[in-house]
Formats: C-alpha cells, sequence, structure tokens
C-alpha cells in the first residue's frame, strides 16, 4: 500500500535557518508523531524509536532514518524503513525551502509511505486518515520548533 | 432391497455435531511444542541477515529455525515442471529472498503457542525490498525475475491444437473476437485450517498427524526433502474439517513441524494455522487471463472453432503446478461439440501466493471461459442463451472429445430443461422484460459445467514426460474381526465427505446386511495397507475409485466366506444365500435352518482353525482389493488420450437483479440440476451440490484474493476476503437427474468438486442483466464495486467485435 502526499508551510525563520533544522537528524527525529528516542549512527543515519498504532494494534517501532540528499540552503530529503509486528514500512520525504513573500520560509514537501503486511491487511482502510494526521503532527511539530506562531497552520 | 440409493444418515454427523469429533488441533500431549511461522510481510524482499537470539534467549523456547537450518537438513522439493521450472528450490522456509508476502521466513517452537508467537516477534528480519511482479503478463516480460536462478519467470508453454481449425475459421459466418477475460484469484476456507502435529521418533521415523488430503503426494515429496527413505514418513489423519484440494500441499509446513522435532530431540511439534496465515499463504486458485480470443460459428450459431491464448499465474512455488496447464484439457471444450480448438497455455510465477488445486481445479476456469465464449457470442449474434447452448451441446454418449477424453454420459439438454423448470424460467423472462422497460437490470444466466473425475496421472506426462506417473488406484480392505463385526479400511482420507457412510451402503448391498452392521474405520493413515500411490480425496474420485475399491474387496470377502461357510455347513457354495439371521449377519444354506454365521466363521479361521485340518489356508477373511481404472498413457506428443474416466455435470440458472444504489448482485432466484449418475446417497449427493453451489457463488460475488502493487493482499481477513454464509445464501431449487456411467461398476461419477458451475451462472446472469447497457462481463469476480465499475464503464467496444460474412 503506498500513500503520497505533499504541501507546504511557513516559518518565521530564513532560508538557512530552516535548512539547518531539517537537514539535521538531531533536530528533524523528534519532530516525528510519538517520538521517544534517537540513536544516531554516523551523522547521517540513525535509528528513532517511535509508538505506532490502528485501533488496538499498537507497539514501538524502529525506523532506520537516513538524511538522503542535502542542498544548502534549499533541499534536504530523508528516506527509511521500519518494522512493527509483522509488518514493514519503508518512506521517503523531502523538504525544499524557498524564501516566502513577506519573509521567512516556504517549505515545500513531499511524502510517500509504503506500507507492507499485517498492518495494511489488518487496518488498510485506516491507515490514510491516521497517517495523514500523523503528518500533520509532524509539520506542526517543525513549525513549533521554527515558528512557534504558526504552528497550528501548516496546509498539507 | 438396496441401500445404496438411500439418503442414509451420515454415520460421522453422530460425533461431529456431538463435538465429538478428532481433528489435529485436538490432539494433546505432555511435552508438545508448538510451532509459531514469522512471515515475510515483503512479497519480494532480499533477506540480508535473521537474529535469532533475542527469541531463542526466551524461556520456553525449544528452537527457532530459519533457512540456514533448511538447507542444512533438507533437499528442495521435488518439481514436477520441466526445463527451468525443474530447477526451482523450494523449501519450507525462506532462504536469501522471500517471494510472496506472507512466505514463512522462520520458525519457533515454544511451550505454548502463545509463547511461541511472542517470541516470532522478537526475530529480527533485515531485508532489502525488491519490486515485485505482480502479474502474469509482467512476469513473462522476464524484467523482475522470481527464481533469479533459473533466468526466467515462465514455467510452462503448450499448444493444444486440434482439428482444422484455420479452415474453420475460413469458412465460418461470423467471427468473433473477444480481447481479454480474466478468470480471479480466490480459494477455499474450510472450517479447520491446516494442522500438523509432528514427531521425530528415536528411530529416525517421522510420524504425522495432519490433514493432508494427498498422503502419498505428501510423502513422496517430504521423504527426500526429509532426506529420508520414504518407508520412514508415516503419515495420519482423523477428521478433517474440508480440504477442497488446498491441503494437497500443506507438506511445507509438516515438514517445518517434522524438523522443529528433529531440533528438539524428538518432542512432537504441533502447528496450527490461523485463519489470516491460511488467506494469505496457503494456497489460492488458478488464475488465469485469456487472450485474443476467436470464435468461429457457421450461420445457425454453432460454433465451429476457438482460438485463444491462455496465461496462468502460478504464484511464486510451482506447488503441483504446472499441472494445471493439462487438467484444464480434462474439459477443453466443455459441453460443447466444436472439433477444432488451438489453445496456446502459458504459465508464469510471480509474487503473489503460490496457486494450489482448489475445487474444480484448472477445469473451472476453462469450463467459465467457454461459457463465457458461448454467452457472448450468444449475445452479439442476438441468439438466446438457451437455444444457443441447445445449438452446441454435447448430445450423443460416450463421446470422444478432440483431444482424446472420453465422456461417458450426460444429457444436458434434459438437465437444462429441469433447470429451467425448478427456476421458473417464463416467469423471470417475464420479469426480466417488464424490469428491462422500466430500465432496472436484470438478468438470467445459465451456467453449465462438468466435473470430470477419477484423474488418469498419465496426464501429468503431457506436462512433463519424464515423470513416472500414470493411471490411479485406490486401496479397500475388509475383513471379519475376531466378533465377526466387518471392518472396512479405506485409503481414500476423507475430509467431510462421508465416506463411511457411503462404503457402509456399499458394503451392506453386498453383504445383504445392514449398514449399521458395517464399520467403516475413521480417519485414514499410510502404515494401513490400504495406502497406495494415488491414495486421498481429491479429483472427484471416491464413489468410482473409493467404492469400486470397496466393492471389489466385497467380492473377494464374500468368495471366502463362501469358500469356508461351504465347508463348515457341508454344502454347496451355489446353495449358500447371504444375509442377517436371529444370529446376526449369517451365510445359510438355502431353504434350510443350516447356517453359520460371521462369528462363527471368524472363529474358526483366527481362533479355532485346528478344525481346519490344514483346509483353505488362503481364507483368511482379511482381503485387499487394488481397483485400477481402465486407462492408458497419453499421447505425449498429440496432448491426446481419456485424462479422466467420468464426467459429472451440473447446469445452473440464477435470475438477478442488480441494485441501482449499491450494485451489489440479488439474486432473486437459483435453480441447480446435478447429473452424477446413479447417486449413492443422495442426501450426501446434495449436500456436495449445495455446497460447490453457496462456495461458487461466494465466489462469484464476494471472495477475491487482491493484491495492492507492491504485492500487499488486501484482502487477507474474513472482514475483506467475505466467504459466503447462510445470510447470503439464496434459496436453491435442487433437482437432480442420472445418466449412469458406463465405465464404473456402480454408475457412478464423482461430484464433489462441482465444477464451478455459479461462477460461470452469475458472469452470465450480469452479463445478460447489462448487455443492454454495453457491459460484457470479462472478469469473474463480479462484486459490487466491480459491478459499479461495469456500468460507469461500459467495455463493449473495446471488448468484444464481430465479423460476419
Amino acid at each position: 500500500m503506498a500513500i503520497k502526499f505533499e504541501g507546504d508551510f511557513t516559518v518565521d525563520v530564513p532560508r538557512e535557518e530552516a535548512y539547518a533544522f531539517l537537514s539535521d537528524p538531531n533536530k528533524f527525529a523528534p519532530c516525528l508523531p510519538t517520538y521517544e528516542k534517537l540513536e544516531m549512527k554516523d551523522e547521517r543515519t540513525g535509528d528513532v524509536t517511535v509508538k505506532v498504532g490502528v485501533g488496538k494494534i499498537r507497539g514501538s517501532a524502529t525506523v532506520e532514518l537516513a538524511l538522503k540528499d542535502e542542498q544548502p540552503p534549499q533541499h534536504a530529503a530523508y528516506d527509511g524503513k521500519g518494522k512493527i509486528m509483522g509488518s514493514a514500512f519503508n518512506f521517503e520525504t523531502a523538504f525544499d525551502m524557498e524564501e516566502a513573500q513577506g519573509g521567512g520560509t516556504l517549505v515545500k514537501w513531499t511524502g510517500d509511505l509504503t506500507l507492507f503486511g499485517k498492518l495494511v491487511a489488518l487496518a488498510g482502510g485506516l491507515i490514510k486518515p491516521i497517517a495523514k494526521k500523523d503528518i500533520k503532527r509532524m509539520i506542526d511539530a517543525i513549525q513549533a520548533a521554527l515558528s512557534p506562531d504558526k504552528a497550528s497552520s501548516a496546509a498539507g | 432391497m438396496s441401500w445404496v440409493g438411500k439418503s442414509l444418515r451420515r454415520k460421522e454427523d453422530d460425533r461431529l455435531v456431538r463435538g465429538h469429533g478428532l481433528f489435529t488441533d485436538d490432539e494433546l500431549g505432555e511435552g508438545m511444542l508448538h510451532l509459531y511461522i514469522l512471515r515475510s510481510p515483503y512479497a519480494h524482499a532480499r533477506i540480508n541477515s535473521i537474529d535469532t537470539s533475542a527469541a531463542e534467549a526466551l524461556p520456553g523456547v525449544a528452537c527457532v529455525l530459519t533457512g540456514k537450518d533448511v538447507l542444512e537438513h533438507c533437499d528442495p522439493y521435488m518439481q514436477l515442471g520441466p526445463g527451468p521450472t525443474a530447477e526451482i528450490l523450494d523449501y519450507s522456509l525462506a532462504r536469501d529472498k522471500a517471494l510472496y508476502q506472507g512466505e514463512p521466513v522462520a520458525a519457533v517452537a515454544a511451550e505454548t503457542p502463545q509463547l511461541a508467537m511472542d517470541a516470532g516477534q522478537l526475530i529480527d528480519v533485515d531485508y532489502d525490498m525488491l519490486d515485485a511482479v505482480m502479474d502474469v503478463e509482467t512476469a513473462l516480460e522476464n524484467e523482475i525475475l522470481v527464481h533469479d536462478n533459473i533466468g526466467t519467470n515462465q514455467t510452462w508453454n503448450g499448444v493444444y491444437e486440434y482439428g482444422d481449425v484455420d479452415q474453420a475459421f475460413a469458412d465460418a459466418a461470423h467471427v468473433v473476437k473477444i480481447d481479454r477475460l480474466h478468470f480471479h484469484r480466490y480459494s477455499s476456507t474450510p472450517l479447520e485450517n491446516n494442522a500438523c502435529v509432528a514427531e521425530w521418533t528415536r528411530h529416525g521415523e517421522v510420524e504425522f498427524l495432519c490433514n493432508n488430503n494427498f498422503a502419498g503426494f505428501a510423502k513422496q515429496l517430504l521423504a527426500p526433502g526429509l532426506r529420508l527413505p520414504i518407508e520412514k514418513i508415516r503419515v495420519r489423519t482423523f477428521d478433517v474439517g474440508g480440504a477442497f484440494g488446498n491441503k494437497i500441499w500443506n507438506y511445507v509446513y509438516m515438514a517445518l513441524c517434522a524438523l522443529a522435532s528433529k531440533k528438539t530431540g524428538g518432542r512432537r511439534v504441533k502447528w496450527s494455522e490461523i485463519r489470516t496465515e491460511h488467506l494469505l499463504a496457503s494456497g489460492h486458485g488458478n488464475e488465469r487471463t485469456y487472450l485474443d480470443t476467436e470464435v468461429a460459428l457457421d450461420g445457425d450459431g454453432v460454433i465451429t472453432a476457438i482460438r485463444s491464448r491462455h496465461l496462468d499465474d502460478c504464484g511464486a512455488y510451482t506447488r503441483y503446478e504446472p499441472l494445471g496447464c493439462v487438467i484444464f484439457s480434462q474439459v477443453l471444450a466443455a459441453t460443447y461439440k466444436l472439433r477444432n480448438i488451438r489453445i496456446e497455455m502459458t504459465q508464469a510465477v510471480t509474487n503473489k501466493c503460490p496457486v494450489v488445486p482448489n475445487r474444480g481445479y484448472s477445469r473451472m476456469q476453462q469450463l467459465w471461459f467457454m461459457e463465457r465464449v458461448v454467452d457472448i457470442c450468444a449475445h452479439e449474434l442476438g441468439i438466446p442463451a438457451d437455444e444457443m447452448r441447445l445449438k452446441n451441446y454435447i448430445t450423443d454418449f460416450p463421446y470422444e472429445t478432440p483431444n482424446g477424453c472420453v465422456y461417458d454420459s450426460g444429457d444436458y439438454p434434459k438437465m437444462l430443461d429441469m433447470a429451467k423448470e425448478l427456476v421458473e424460467w417464463d416467469k423471470w423472462v417475464a420479469y426480466r422484460d417488464e424490469a428491462r422497460a422500466a430500465g432496472r437490470h436484470v438478468g438470467i444466466g445459465i451456467g453449465t459445467t462438468l466435473d470430470s473425475g477419477t484423474n488418469n496421472f498419465g496426464q501429468a506426462q503431457i506436462m512433463n514426460p519424464y515423470l513416472p506417473f500414470s493411471g490411479n488406484a485406490e486401496a479397500c480392505i475388509i475383513r471379519l474381526d475376531f466378533d465377526g463385526a466387518v471392518v472396512v479400511t479405506l485409503g481414500t482420507g476423507p475430509s467431510g465427505q462421508g465416506h463411511e457412510t457411503s462404503a457402509s451402503q456399499v458394503v451392506a448391498d453386498e453383504l445383504n446386511i445392514d449398514p449399521a452392521m458395517v464399520t467403516v474405520r475413521s480417519g485414514f493413515d499410510t502404515n494401513w495397507n490400504t495406502f497406495v500411490g494415488h491414495s486421498g480425496s481429491y479429483a472427484s474420485q471416491f464413489a468410482v475409485t473409493g467404492l469400486s475399491a470397496v466393492h471389489g474387496a466385497c467380492q473377494k470377502l464374500k468368495a471366502e466366506m463362501r469358500q469356508l461357510a461351504a465347508f463348515m455347513l457341508e454344502a454347496s457354495e451355489e446353495d449358500l444365500v447371504l444375509g442377517v439371521g436371529d444370529e446376526g449377519p449369517e451365510l445359510r444354506v438355502k431353504g434350510t435352518d443350516k447356517f453359520v454365521n460371521y462369528w462363527a466363521m471368524s472363529n474358526i479361521v483366527n481362533n479355532n482353525n485346528a478344525v481346519l485340518q490344514g483346509e483353505l489356508p488362503d481364507v483368511t477373511l482379511n482381503v485387499r482389493h487394488v481397483y485400477r481404472p481402465p486407462f492408458k498413457v497419453p499421447d505425449v506428443e498429440k496432448k491426446f488420450g481419456n485424462l479422466t474416466l467420468t464426467y459429472a455435470a451440473q447446469l445452473h440458472i440464477a435470475v438477478v437483479e442488480i441494485d441501482p444504489a449499491t450494485s451489489r448482485v440479488e439474486i432473486k432466484a437459483y435453480a441447480a440440476v446435478d447429473d452424477c449418475g446413479t447417486v449413492i446417497n443422495p442426501q450426501i449427493a446434495h449436500g456436495q451440490v449445495h455446497g460447490a453451489t453457496v462456495h461458487g457463488i461466494g465466489a462469484a460475488i464476494m471472495e477475491s484474493f487482491d493484491y495492492d502493487e507492491t504485492g500487499n493482499l488486501l484482502t487477507s481477513t474474513f472482514s475483506d476476503y467475505c466467504p459466503i454464509t447462510s445470510v447470503n445464501t439464496p434459496d436453491i431449487a435442487y433437482g437432480n437427474i442420472e445418466t449412469p456411467s458406463p465405465f464404473s461398476y456402480n454408475g457412478a461419477k464423482g461430484m464433489g468438486e462441482g465444477g464451478g458451475a455459479p461462477v460461470h451462472t452469475m458472469s452470465a446472469a450480469v452479463q445478460d442483466a447489462l448487455h443492454g447497457a454495453g457491459v460484457i462481463v470479462t472478469d469473474s469476480f463480479t462484486s459490487p464495486p466491480r459491478v459499479f465499475d461495469m456500468i460507469r464503464n461500459p467495455n463493449r467496444e473495446t471488448a468484444v467485435s464481430v465479423d460476419s460474412r
């Protein structure tokens, strides 16, 4: 099951600052919904532990997160994969940053999530709205970190 | 008086309805371990590593198995296919790659099922996902290989050509071209899932209690797979809650239990499948695509020739395949008399669950194709569906088909008449026409089908000339026990079809006693001397092979009893009559009070044999008969020969109305007429017809294995894969005719599978309902979403064309 998302949001900080945040796994990873911890393997890769679940199917998942592409100061992209309870998922997410009219930074983002296994079979119809909600939480968290006043106005 | 032909209540039901049945999962024992199977979430993935340390450290875990263990202790399972297909490496656990979602990757044996499952979650498998190939046409491009070592995804290709196809097309008055048809992937959902208990004994033997329904095949695969001599494998079954062909291939799981037992020093290991596992990974029915179909017809609507390309998607492994590429030809021209046929059959592997035999195995797909052809031609040429069939039905029997199969008996026009009467045809035609005038979608569909039974295994040589299989056989032992009881041992491995009852009826008739006086042993055991290579319940054969073996054994027992009774009574064998007297079953000198009962005869032979004074040394009152059908090895080059012994027929009619709001196909009326030759037990036959009908209706409108593009099975629970229940089952008007088979001693024909008539019938009815809206039914699955799409996107312009000359 493949799910694609995209959207944009603005933050008050300059593009360089937004880029510095989004291209640093140590800063970006805590914005993932239900983040618990991050263990970096090197500067670009780490294992993020998150809590995940749909309905009564709940547990912890370890996400292998890797900064895949960086083009300072306008582009940062991650990919990752993880497992939970007989299921697996892969994702790719990218942020493209440009200076916003009136100041700050416009961040355009894309996300491709692919799910495999029992989770799809048992909760396939529920996953898309849940994933959408989780992505909004992630964007809110990024905005809250970079631009607290705009935290609730993310478009996606 | 004859017991055959009576609706004797099933002997098995007494224990089954009281909850006294003994199924594999009922087996308990101290020290028994429970197996959990960890499965791949991916349809296609490279396995980089498997870390089992956390699972092994969990208290109560006895052992963990991975592909390494399998490689160390096992050889790959024998492949039936020729050429590169023979090189497919199939083990019970994935080794370096997982090839379908749900493929076993590791297994844990632990003290409890829950502990085993918990431990399974601790196994860390590192995968690299690979692109999956999820349809047969893409697979045949060979850009993504399922089995890297064979260099191709194609597992079989062959052309079945008979008559003068090109001339028939040159002479045709009409040529109907059908772009593409598709038979969807579904399966059976037996009440009891796969299950097995295995023990690797201290003597180096493996004993299985399981619900496999073709032990001869299982033994031949398991023994080399486990690197054991074949006599070291013992397979037992007891009550089995339905098999429908699916359980033929559960040897893969049996081997895992055996390995776990071996690794734990011979502890008994049980595995019991859960429903999601069954739907995900325990074998699907054949999925077939039909391309470039062309049909030649004369000016009267008689079909004179067909040519087509069939593509079979067999999933990730060729388990029992590519046999389906030959099995379909048992019914190549279905119930129709055309003589000119050219079908190219090609099969390929994909990253889906492997295909295994399923009720109507491979023949149903061909019969559906032929029924679609007939209905599409009828609609396009403006010929009513019933008339179209009457123009084309085979009417003279025995009938040799273009490929040498011999249809034993039948009367399809009579079945059609009966079905029309049962369904109240005229009433529904009037209803349909009125409804159409009012803009509603009402259709009437006919499905004629065949249940070819008693395989000639020689057809396997058409698929692979080097296979050492041909013919068929079944065995039966009858003995008089010490107390004179008549005890029958079958080799048929029943899975719920009432073999104990039907066999009792045959024995009762032969011995002129009551069926209650006959004990048919429950279950099956390869250590019994009734085990022959073809033993099992599959391919609609019990009524012929099983009962012929019983009948033959009865003749031998009667001959011995006559010899012995004549000796004891000092009478002539010709003067003896079998029957039941005041002291039980007996042989009596006709018209006298001289008799000997079964107990006395058995006692003489078994306990008091000195009185025989050395006479009658061959009389044991314990006789074995093996029935072998009169088959020859087919002509492999010409793909010609008699592939099955009997051809039961089913003719169904459905009246449907499509809900304009939900696109649901509502069944307004349904009739099912069966012809299985001489009926042994009408109640059982009726039950079989009912079960097959309900299963087929469910398959047509409710049950489908749907994968997404990445290989996720989206219908792996009963929430999404919806087996039909009594709530959805229409009233079924049932009728039967009997055209006795000249090829079986009793006139019976095997009939358990049912030939998939409802699938054909529902497709026909939906097309009849929607043809006016420009719809050709090109897929066998007509669920509400599919029907909604059909109505929204009429396909007649692209799906079919007619060239009339």
